[in-house]
């Protein structure tokens, strides 16, 4: 497809980020094109685990991570298709009372806050979950845990999108030029100019930032997922985590458990070259059958990986950059998924000229300058 | 010597090869997913030992009788029931066996995974009572075991004749046996069928099987529909116009209780997919095969395939194959070296040529129509374990979804137990068509380990 020699906002990336900034811009009658090096919604937000969890959040984040869920909500109402979106609530185990001094410490800071959170042992905890292994001496339950399915909500997105009358194309962002009304990209596809460009690029967020010669360092996560085949459902819809931290596991509506939580492949996102680390994954799959041992009796279909960015603060680094006039940040860092659609808003927004929330303030880009 | 001989299947091709590399003293690990050596060719009922087979029916499996002994030769270790797992960095192999996960770092890897058979979805074709012919043949063989009373067969390829022909053997009433290609050799093409006399004459003789028994063989037709409520009560056939298009107008019923339809075998290319080897798309060998060398090696180094997953034409070119790649591996680890080597491997390769040359005239005999999509109604399922009928995967191709990957994670298709081998081929089929491409610019989408499913217990194991 050829690129319209000139829109008024480019949005590099088609990950949640991206598309949820497109969607709100195009429905406020706004041009827009979302960019992406391949396919759309093919890299972090399409092969995450779907996990919108808000307990697993560190309390510097948590309000943040909890607009996301709230914005999750939202886009449930404002899409025409299914995305898959479950809010049944989600435990987060503990196994050994190293856990579960740690895992009072998290929920006291969680509910000061102000988080929906419920503390669960003995009975309580069995009666709630007997699929839990008896070595889950404690858990927190909070009603706003979720999850999406990834598959369904990138084409929702797209198609709304696309409804909306913006475009989703396939370039990647090369260079760009400064041309004092904006700015001129050039792209895999060919050239085009435009007044505003949101950076949605996720785990290339350092990439495309240094095109603008600016500086955002991240560390990459390399995270391994895995898929069980179809087994009748038992989880109760339930999103499980873990006070220890890489665990995430939920059962989808179609019955296949998605197994999570960030044991590290191998690989190198320059290359787009991705492999899963044996003893990485089998570790994966003890620590996972340790918390809940019915999974022993189902089998893996397959695991994948997929790349994605934490800045060096591990703050999400959004909005507009100060004294660029027209160029935006939305790089989510951890958790993305999560926090996506809240991040589409807000940038969504910020394009509009509506002045980023205070809460906010933290994350500007402008913050890692040299 | 340098590391020992892996070998992934237990068919013909991979029995060949691990009784050629322990011939000459190569150390060989053969990998299996069923509990006996065999394959679906060599395959006999569980109950009972190989010589009590009947007669020439199946003598395929006194045929290989000597080859199934390969598996148990000293410098042999067989793990049955083992589900290969995949290929992971710095060369490490891995599967499951006895609930765990077993890893190996083989000097030279031959891949003998066989071949599926090729799905072509047609209304009704999920009802019970519908199967494949290579289905059949394993019924057959291992269960003895008619699929029901009166039956439809229909299809495509030399399969497909012989799995009719062992059925009339059986006492089964086949009603009509349908060919969807011409069915007659181009003249240039008879002198490479008489490269291999017997065979010809093997093949003569599954059609005077179905003469002698007044069984209707008709060339250019095929089945339409298959009905029934709980399983398959009758079927249409219809023919097929020169020019590829189905003539429903000429469509009969016929009162039946099975329909075998076998329309040939896709070669199991994912193994070799999955490492990354280079793959070309062949029809007449069924689909994505690796692209090897003279000694059957792929792209990837070490890594030889042979048999029908690097190309479905029969077993007399997957022993010779599995043969050539046994000795090509054992050359590779050391194990067979010299002059003599050497002229045993010169010696199979002109057997293959003319083999080969030979199943050319078979491929131009049984070049099926162009597409036979147009069978497929609306609702057909064309994904078996995601339910995605045709209407669902064509809508989204026409919204412009038109690569394999992008359109397996929106429609879920190939994401279920099979891995895909249910529907790759009509997924690709389908793009192909709605696109106005080759088939063989579609590529399908890279598996990605496990390429059969594992037992989340095998890979909890403790170390």
């Amino acid at each position: 497809m050829t690129l319209p020699a000139s829109v008024e906002t480019v949005v590099v990336g088609a990950g949640i980020a991206g598309l949820t900034t497109a969607l709100h811009l195009a429905r406020a009658g706004r041009e827009v094109l979302v960019i992406d090096k391949s396919e759309p919604w093919r890299e972090g937000s399409a092969v995450n685990a779907g996990t919108c969890a808000l307990q697993n959040k560190a309390p510097d984040l948590l309000l943040a991570y909890r607009e996301g869920i709230a914005a999750w909500r939202e886009l449930v109402s404002e899409l025409e298709d299914d995305i898959g979106f479950v809010n049944k609530g989600g435990l987060r185990v503990a196994q050994s009372t190293e856990d579960v001094a740690a895992l009072r410490t998290a929920s006291a800071a969680q509910v000061a806050l102000g988080a929906p959170i419920e503390w669960l042992e003995g009975n309580a905890l069995r009666d709630r979950a007997p699929w839990l292994a008896p070595s889950v001496i404690a858990a927190t339950f909070c009603s706003e845990d979720s999850f999406a399915s990834p598959l369904l909500t990138g084409q929702a997105l797209i198609r709304a999108i696309r409804a909306a009358g913006g475009a989703v194309v396939v370039a990647g962002l090369a260079g760009q030029r400064e041309t004092g009304n904006g700015f001129e990209l050039a792209t895999s596809a060919g050239a085009i100019a435009c007044r505003n460009v949101v950076i949605a690029t996720g785990a290339w967020t350092d990439r495309a930032a240094a095109l603008f010669g600016i500086r955002i360092p991240v560390t990459l996560n390399i995270n391994m997922l895995s898929v069980t085949e179809r087994v009748a459902q038992f989880m109760d819809n339930l999103v499980v985590t873990h006070i220890a931290g890489r665990f995430t596991l939920k059962q989808f509506p179609n019955g296949s458990c998605i197994l999570g939580g960030g044991f590290q492949g191998r690989g190198d996102k320059d290359t787009g070259r991705k492999e899963i680390d044996l003893d990485q994954l089998q570790a994966n799959f003890r620590f996972q059958c340790s918390v809940v041992p019915q999974l022993r009796a189902s089998t893996l279909l397959r695991s994948w990986t997929g790349f994605t960015a934490i800045a060096a603060d591990g703050k999400p680094t959004l909005g507009p950059m100060p004294g660029r006039t027209g160029l935006f940040f939305a790089f989510s860092t951890n958790a993305g998924f999560t926090i996506g659609p809240y991040v589409g808003r807000l940038i969504s927004d910020a394009v509009r000229g509506k002045p980023m929330p205070e809460s906010t303030h933290d994350f500007t880009p402008g913050r890692f300058a040299a | 010597m340098s590391g020992e001989i892996l070998v992934i299947g237990a068919g013909p091709a991979g029995l060949a090869a691990v009784r050629t590399a322990a011939a000459y003293g190569a150390q060989v690990v053969l990998i299996d997913d069923n509990r006996q050596p065999g394959g679906q060719y060599y395959r006999h009922p569980a109950s009972e030992p190989l010589r009590a087979v009947h007669g020439d029916l199946f003598d395929e499996a006194t045929r290989g009788a000597d080859l199934l002994s390969a598996a148990t030769s000293p410098n042999v270790t067989h793990y049955p029931g083992a589900v290969f797992y995949g290929f992971f960095d710095d060369g490490i192999a891995a599967f499951a066996h006895d609930d765990r996960i077993t890893r190996l770092t083989p000097g030279a890897t031959v891949v003998a995974a066989g071949a599926t058979e090729r799905p072509v979805p047609f209304p009704g074709w999920t009802l019970p009572g519908v199967m494949g012919a290579g289905a059949v043949q394993n019924l057959l063989k291992s269960q003895r075991t008619l699929p029901g009373r009166r039956i439809l067969v229909t299809g495509n390829g030399p399969l497909t004749l012989l799995a009719a022909a062992n059925l009339v053997r059986c006492g089964a009433e086949v009603i009509e046996v349908l060919e969807a290609a011409a069915n007659r050799p181009p003249l240039a093409m008879i002198p490479r069928l008489l490269l291999e006399p017997g065979m010809l004459a093997r093949g003569i003789g599954y059609r005077a099987i179905l003469a002698r028994h007044r069984v209707p063989f008709r060339s250019r037709h095929v089945v339409v529909e298959a009905r029934g409520g709980a399983r398959v009560e009758a079927a249409m056939v219809a023919p097929i116009a020169p020019d590829g298009a189905i003539d429903h107008a000429r469509a009969r019923t016929l009162s039946v209780d099975t329909v075998v339809a076998g329309f040939g075998l896709v070669p199991s290319s994912e193994i070799t997919r999955s490492i990354g080897c280079e793959h070309v798309h062949d029809a007449g060998k069924g689909g994505w095969i690796p692209v090897r060398n003279a000694e059957l090696e792929t792209s990837r180094d070490g890594v030889f395939a042979a048999g029908e997953c690097a190309g479905a034409a029969g077993v007399e070119k997957a022993l010779l194959e599995g043969e050539l790649a046994g000795l090509a591996a054992a050359m590779r680890v050391g194990a067979a070296k010299g002059a003599e080597a050497a002229a045993h491997r010169r010696r199979l390769q002109r057997r293959l040529a003319r083999l080969m040359a030979f199943r050319t005239a078979i491929e131009a005999i049984y070049r099926p129509p162009a597409s036979l999509l147009p069978l497929m109604r609306d609702d057909t399922i064309v994904c078996r374990c995601e339910e995605v009928t045709l209407a669902e995967a064509r809508r989204w191709v026409r919204e412009g979804v038109n690569e394999a990957n992008s359109l397996k994670a929106i429609t879920r298709m190939a994401m279920g137990r099979c891995q895909g081998r249910n529907c790759v081929p009509t997924l690709t089929r389908l793009i192909a068509a709605e696109t106005g491409i080759d088939v063989a610019e579609v590529s399908p989408p890279r598996p990605r380990p496990p390429l059969k499913p594992i037992g989340v217990a095998a890979l909890a194991a403790d170390p």
